[in-house]
């Protein structure tokens, strides 16, 4: 794949970008312009490949033109269509303003799950879209057509932010609401309590869900290169500091790459994709890590 | 640790400075902790659970960085304002105007040398070599300050005539430095440090503006140090013109010293081939015992045959070693003692100018002479001085040639068996006596006690000193009573008088016992006395004072050198003048005792007598190295053109040109002057040889032997103690070890050690801050792992 498409994906670009439904197309139609073509994706009804035809196979799907020109039998195979249906989970809380680059999490997030959205929308798939702090802060229920972009990108408001308190309340909500299974993408930095966040997650999978976990995560929070004397004032409640950042950076990183440690060992465990993403880093890496789930689900389907 | 207690600071203004920027470190750090930035962040989580962990360490992290901060700080102030370390450490060269007085010592003792190692080369230094270097060094120094450094350099031997005066010191002045060092050498001479000192004081004194350094370069002997006050004083009085004192050492330790220390002997004896006895004297101014001493003798710069040698001698002792010495022809000769195997040289050779004569001229005046009586006492006295070739030659003559012939020729006059003399015989006597001539005393049969008495002692007043003859006599001659038997005890009771030393062996009293006298003349003890008034002396209890038996009592000059049995004075010596006079109260000859024919005993204390009476006024002058020798002559007799040649053969003859003078205090005589030497002509050791022509056509030699004084072979240094007693509590001064050239350089180099210590742990420190800075800091490498 060519890297020429992705100056257009640079979080300092696409911050320039107001309307998030906007920078959803910019975003995905740079991203499947910069791609070459797939056997793996298209349209729902979709030549795949040929195979020689061996005894049993339905005659029906042998290729007639193969046939003319070969003289041998080949089966024409073609791509499932599946009518996916996917929930983007968006955490809006207040740990989510925090940024130091050209994006906050908020917006990076945002931005991810509108790509997102349009990217599934495109696919006539249906999405759903939930936004949350404290509590769900807004729903909107699954659709597949084009123009109910506008009505996912609404939720993602976040005035007066919240602290996140029970994730797995939040969770289990969403997996009583979805029924049918399918896709949850969960888009948080995930600074809640650990427990809440792996039982939600847990009772997702339960249900038959496939989850992806974008765990959204600011450059200096995985860095954390502060410099000269600091008060650092905690987002969600969380007291203040004053202290020489650098001396503290080592045990910093060190709970931070614990914490980290964690997540992936629980979604690891649980079959639950995760993936932490820099808010510096360019748009399309979450979308081709969806992708890359998205085939990899496929796969499995077809096997 | 005491050094941790004795420094200072070469720029004393900086360092207050310094240790208030000391406190800097915790300033900033207090601010920082003030004033800081607000970041509102969301994973604080993490965050508090860094700082709970961590208090503690970052605690202690964060107070050793700030310890290194404050060391670093201190270290750049201690090092800009240029720590010195130990009071032998002196900030010579500060960038400010400075005068350097360097009083360098070129006294004898700077001669002391030694080996060491020179350009990996084993070479023999001396004091003085290392006296200049200390000097080169100083003004190297200077130089690397060109316009701020002036120096004045004093010589000891000249201290009123400055080597050079308040020179500013540059590139240029190295080259004349160095020039006029190379000229330099020790003398032979001793100096007197107080006077160096005072010079120095001198030039600090005119120039009271910028820094003013004495440096005292010397060897500071112990003995220059143990009991001059007037060092003392001098120290003192430079410690008030407020310059610093800086006595630098330039011999590092002791070294074994033989010396010369004296050359006796029969000089004014000196008679063509005739051996003189000569003893020498050896000192051993060393630490072990010096063995096998060996000594070589020269006459007129010739080696005679054979060596002599002393088989030991011990530290701080002294050894005589006698031997016999002729001179082949007469006239004036070169002898020279040299010590051999010694470092220190000028005190191993002793030089003695000896003027040989070809006979020794004795007068022996006889009252029988001319009289047709015989002349006993002479002819027994001639046989004594000539018992073989001794090299005089006996003049026997009446009392009337004392009137009519010049009496300078004679080297003693014998007076024997003389009755009264002529007013006009006694004065040429008493000059003759004055001036330095011998006289010797026999009575006899011709005595007149009363002219004996009042004019030949002519003394009455208390405490004055006799005349030509030593006591009052008594009128007429005493008998001894003869004693027979054995045990009796001898009629003479020689002392152990140099005259007698042919008398005794060691102690014990061999050949007196046999001398024998019958008749003598007795002292008159109750001759009264009078006073500085003329009244009649008393004592304490009003009795009149007579002449005492006793000489202590007496104390007019005249020693009791033997008596008689029954407790009356026998024999007297006393001096006159430049003269020697000896007495005795008997005849020469056999006439009132026996003594005549006791050769072995007669003969002996003769020979001993005309060696200590005879006139050593014509004996050739012995000088110390550096002292002038003054010519006062009669401009009737002498030439104004005289010349002269000093050890120095290279020079060869120069010419002496006297000046004259007319003398206010001599009758209407012009006298000729010179003074040789007041430009130090006479350092070189050796003896000096002036000629100076007589009007009548002759000429006369005058020879000047010139040796090393003794007390500069004395090599004991002052120790650091002997140096501070001496300087006081009050006077604050730096002693400088010898080869220690680190104080020199005390701007850069100088305290090397120190800074260099200094600058170690300053590096030390910055790279333990940073390292500790770079632990406590962020680093993009670890961030980037953490992607």
């Amino acid at each position: 794949m060519s890297d020429g498409y992705r100056r257009f994906l640079r979080p300092e670009e696409l911050s320039r970008i107001g309307k998030l439904e906007v920078r959803a197309r910019h975003i995905v139609e740079g991203f499947l312009s910069g791609m070459h073509r797939s056997p793996y994706f298209g349209q729902s009804i979709e030549f795949a490949q040929h195979r020689e035809y061996v005894p049993g196979d339905d005659t029906r799907r042998i290729d007639w033109k193969a046939w003319s020109k070969t003289d041998k039998y080949y089966l024409k195979l073609y791509e499932e269509e599946t009518n996916l249906r996917t929930t983007l989970i968006v955490d809006v809380s207040e740990s989510m303003q925090f940024g130091s680059g050209a994006m906050t999490k908020y917006e990076y997030g945002c931005t991810i799950a509108a790509a997102l959205a349009y990217l599934l929308l495109r696919q006539q798939d249906a999405v759903s879209m939930v936004s949350f702090d404290d509590a769900i802060r807004s729903m909107v229920p699954a659709r597949s057509k084009r123009n109910h972009l506008h009505a996912l990108l609404a939720t993602l408001d976040a005035d007066a932010p919240k602290k996140k308190t029970d994730l797995h309340a939040i969770l289990r909500y969403v997996a009583e609401e979805k029924t049918q299974k399918g896709m949850v993408v969960l888009i948080s930095d995930l600074f809640a309590p650990r427990e809440s966040v792996f039982k939600g997650l847990k009772l997702l999978r339960q249900r038959g869900h496939d989850v992806l976990v974008l765990h959204v995560m600011d450059d200096q929070e995985l860095d954390f290169d502060y410099s000269g004397t600091t008060k650092f004032e905690g987002m969600e409640e969380l007291g203040e500091l004053v202290c020489d950042p650098r001396s503290l950076r080592e045990g910093y990183l060190a709970a931070v790459e614990k914490f980290l440690a964690e997540l992936r060992r629980f979604c690891s465990r649980n079959l639950v994709d995760f993936q932490t993403v820099r808010t510096s880093e360019h748009l399309d890496a979450a979308l081709r890590h969806f992708m890359n789930h998205r085939i990899g689900m496929q796969q499995s389907v077809r096997n | 640790m005491g050094w941790l207690l004795n420094f200072s600071f070469a720029t004393s203004g900086i360092i207050a400075g310094g240790v208030a920027l000391v406190a800097s470190p915790i300033i900033i750090h207090l601010i920082n902790r003030l004033r800081y930035r607000r970041v509102r962040f969301a994973a604080m989580e993490f965050l508090l659970e860094s700082q709970q962990k961590n208090r503690r360490r970052v605690l202690i992290e964060q107070l050793l960085l700030l310890l290194l901060r404050i060391l670093i700080v201190l270290a750049l102030a201690l090092l800009v304002a240029r720590l010195i370390v130990g009071a032998d450490q002196l900030a010579m060269f500060a960038g400010v105007k400075t005068h350097h007085v360097v009083v360098l010592d070129d006294s004898a003792s700077m001669q002391d040398s030694w080996e060491e190692e020179v350009d990996g080369q084993i070479k023999r230094v001396n004091g003085f070599d290392k006296a200049k270097s200390v000097v080169s060094a100083i003004a190297n120094e200077g130089s690397r300050l060109p316009g701020s450094q002036q120096l004045t350099v004093l010589l000891l031997s000249r201290p009123k005539q400055p080597l050079f005066d308040r020179e500013d010191v540059n590139e240029d002045f190295l080259t004349e430095l160095k020039t006029k060092l190379d000229n330099q050498q020790p003398t032979h001479r001793t100096f007197a440090l107080e006077d160096g000192l005072d010079a120095a004081r001198k030039f600090v004194k005119e120039d009271e503006t910028g820094i003013r350094h004495v440096h005292v370069v010397s060897d500071f002997r112990r003995g220059d140090w143990l009991d001059s006050q007037a060092i003392s004083d001098a120290v003192l009085a430079l410690d008030k013109e407020d310059a610093s004192i800086n006595l630098v050492r330039t011999i590092p330790a002791r070294h074994e010293n033989l010396a010369i220390t004296d050359v006796q002997g029969e000089f004014h004896l000196a008679v063509a081939e005739v051996p003189i006895e000569v003893t020498v004297k050896v000192r051993n101014d060393g630490e072990k015992t010096a063995k096998d001493v060996r000594l070589s003798v020269f006459v007129d710069g010739q080696k005679t045959p054979g060596s002599e040698s002393i088989q030991a001698v011990e530290p701080g002792e002294t050894e005589s070693h006698s031997f016999y010495v002729w001179f082949g022809t007469g006239g004036m000769h070169e002898f020279e003692v040299r010590l051999e195997g010694d470092d220190f040289t000028p005190d191993d050779r002793r030089f003695v100018a000896v003027e040989v004569a070809e006979k020794r001229r004795v007068l022996i005046v006889d009252g029988d002479f001319g009289q047709g009586r015989e002349v006993i006492g002479a002819d027994f006295l001639k046989l004594a001085l000539v018992p073989e070739d001794t090299g005089f030659e006996p003049l026997v003559q009446s009392p009337d040639f004392l009137r009519k012939n010049p009496l300078d020729p004679f080297t003693t006059i014998y007076m024997v068996n003389v009755g009264p003399l002529e007013r006009d015989a006694v004065k040429p006597l008493e000059e003759y006596v004055a001036e330095g001539g011998g006289l010797v005393w026999f009575l006899g049969s011709q005595l007149d006690s009363a002219f004996y008495t009042d004019t030949l002692y002519g003394v009455d007043q208390v405490g004055e000193k006799p005349g030509l003859f030593p006591v009052p006599l008594k009128p007429g001659r005493r008998e001894l009573q003869h004693l027979a038997g054995a045990q009796t005890p001898p009629d003479v009771k020689f002392t152990k008088h140099p005259i007698f030393a042919g008398l005794f062996e060691g102690d014990a009293y061999i050949l007196a016992p046999f001398v024998n006298v019958w008749e003598y003349v007795a002292v008159d003890q109750s001759r009264k006395l009078v006073d500085e008034n003329g009244e009649p002396a008393l004592d304490g209890d009003g009795r009149p004072v007579v002449w005492q038996k006793d000489d202590n009592q007496r104390r007019d000059g005249v020693t009791t050198i033997a008596t008689l049995r029954n407790g009356e004075p026998f024999a007297f010596e006393h001096g006159f003048g430049e003269g020697r006079i000896v007495t005795f109260l008997t005849t020469a000859g056999p006439e009132w005792n026996n003594w005549t024919k006791m050769p072995p005993s007669y003969v002996p204390t003769i020979a001993e007598t005309q060696a200590r009476v005879a006139r050593t006024d014509r004996v050739p002058e012995r000088r110390l190295a550096g002292e002038p020798i003054p010519f006062d002559l009669d401009a009737a007799l002498y030439e104004t053109e005289g010349r002269y040649s000093t050890p120095d053969v290279d020079l060869g003859t120069q010419k002496l040109l006297l000046s004259v003078e007319q003398d206010n205090a001599a009758e209407g005589g012009a006298r000729l002057r010179r003074t040789f030497g007041v430009r130090d002509e006479t350092d070189l050791l050796g003896v000096y040889r002036f000629t100076l022509p007589r009007q009548a056509g002759t000429a006369e030699q005058r020879w000047v032997a010139v040796n090393a004084p003794v007390e500069e072979g004395q090599l004991t240094l002052a120790t650091d103690d002997d140096i501070e007693r001496r300087m006081g509590q009050d006077v604050d001064y730096h002693l400088q070890a010898a080869g220690n050239f680190g104080w020199i350089k005390g701007g850069d180099e100088g305290d090397t050690d120190v800074h260099r210590v200094l600058l170690a742990l300053l590096v030390v420190l910055l790279v333990c801050e940073q390292l500790l800075a770079w632990r406590l800091s962020f680093h993009s490498q670890t961030a980037g792992a953490t992607r």
